[in-house]
């Protein structure tokens, strides 16, 4: 009796595993589309920061964010390919970026920007960024901030802000400064900087 | 018992204040408080760049094991802040008042005027605060062209005239080569 079961409960056994095995792997399967089309935290925090400082309602129109994953696949599908210098450092430098497109209800036309980056500052401080770069000029407003969680050369976190026109564009980059910083050594011997 | 914990605690309390307005008075030396400088109505350029010690010691690290000499100058940087205002009607004779304060205040605060060039749309000016004899602990640079903008840099840690010259040299970039053979001036005086 017992040995014509055994068969049996094992196969039920093996076929639950791999229908379990593929109901994570669609899981995480979704869970990867899903994050591909959503900002960060960090994202949320500075378009927040920004909409409640100039008192005028964004609205994201698209977001899209790609991990080490997908750049370890374009690496690795660019190395059977020759590609120019600039490019195969920007591809090894950069490990992950997310972008973030929003547009303005009714975009604000005067503003007091002194109030918005301390506003922005603010709620930035408060998750481990610094303002760095700030541009401001003619109704364009840039502001660049990098992590204070920024230790190593190997790993940096850089977020940006762009506000033009109707347009407000934020984009978090994270990634490795040495590929860039050797590509820029080679490059600077062909600089003069003058005044 | 009593007594002697009071007084404890008094001497404690007057030392703490000590210190802590000591340190309030001059917390790095060679960084001033640029404030906030008004911008344009109009929408003229406004530009700041705040480089902190994390992102310098960054650098620092990356080239190091190429370019050495230029390792040393980055490590004695502590923080380097550029800001430009566009002027306009609307904002000149405010920046312009803050300058001449900022101007003013380092004066007070020892800071020595190295560099005054004043011609009719420009005026330029270049401040140092030296440590002893040997090193600079900080560097300002103000410049206001009354029709376009102000520029204002500050530069705050341990510069030495020799090193800049290095940089400079190396980079190929002028001001820090103008500027070095005048600190080296300076300093041998």
């Amino acid at each position: 009796m017992n040995t014509t079961l055994r068969p049996k409960s094992r196969r039920i056994g093996t076929a639950s595993l791999v229908l379990l095995f593929l109901g994570i792997t669609l899981g995480l399967f979704c869970l990867g589309i899903w994050h591909c089309f959503h900002a960060s935290r960090d994202l949320h925090q500075l378009k927040s920061s920004i909409e409640s400082s100039l008192k005028c309602p964004i609205q994201q129109r698209f977001a899209f964010n790609a991990g080490s994953l997908l750049f370890g696949l374009v690496r690795g599908g660019c190395s059977f390919f020759t590609v120019p210098p600039e490019v195969t450092a920007g591809l090894q430098a950069i490990h992950g970026v997310e972008t973030s497109i929003c547009r303005w209800d009714h975009p604000p036309k005067t503003a007091d920007y002194h109030h918005v980056i301390e506003m922005v500052d603010r709620a930035m401080e408060t998750r481990g960024w610094e303002r760095m770069v700030t541009v401001v000029d003619d109704g364009i407003l840039v502001l660049v901030f990098n992590s204070t969680k920024n230790k190593s050369p190997r790993d940096q976190r850089f977020c940006v802000a762009v506000s033009q026109g109707e347009n407000l564009i934020l984009t978090s980059v994270r990634g490795d400064c040495n590929p860039l910083i050797a590509l820029a050594s080679k490059s600077m011997k062909d600089i003069n900087i003058s005044f | 018992m009593k007594t002697r914990f009071s007084t404890f605690t008094c001497i404690t309390t007057l030392v703490s204040i000590f210190c802590f307005s000591a340190c309030a008075e001059n917390p790095n030396p060679g960084w001033i408080d640029l404030g906030k400088l008004p911008m344009s109505v109009k929408g003229k350029e406004y530009v700041e760049v705040n480089i902190k010690n994390n992102l310098i010691s960054m650098a620092c690290k990356l080239v190091e094991k190429d370019e050495p000499h230029v390792a040393t100058v980055l490590r004695g940087l502590k923080n380097i802040r550029v800001n430009v205002v566009g002027l306009d009607d609307s904002n000149r004779e405010t920046v312009e008042n803050k300058l001449r304060g900022i101007r003013e205040e380092m004066e007070k605060k020892g800071w020595e005027r190295v560099v005054a060039v004043q011609s009719k749309d420009e005026d330029i000016g270049v401040y140092m605060k030296i440590r002893g004899e040997d090193a600079v602990e900080g560097l300002v640079v103000t410049v206001l062209n009354h029709n376009k903008e102000a520029v204002l840099v500050n530069i705050e840690g341990d510069i030495r005239p020799e090193q800049l010259a290095t940089v400079g040299q190396r980079f190929h970039i002028e001001p820090l080569k103008k500027i070095a053979p005048l600190m080296e001036d300076k300093q041998s005086k």
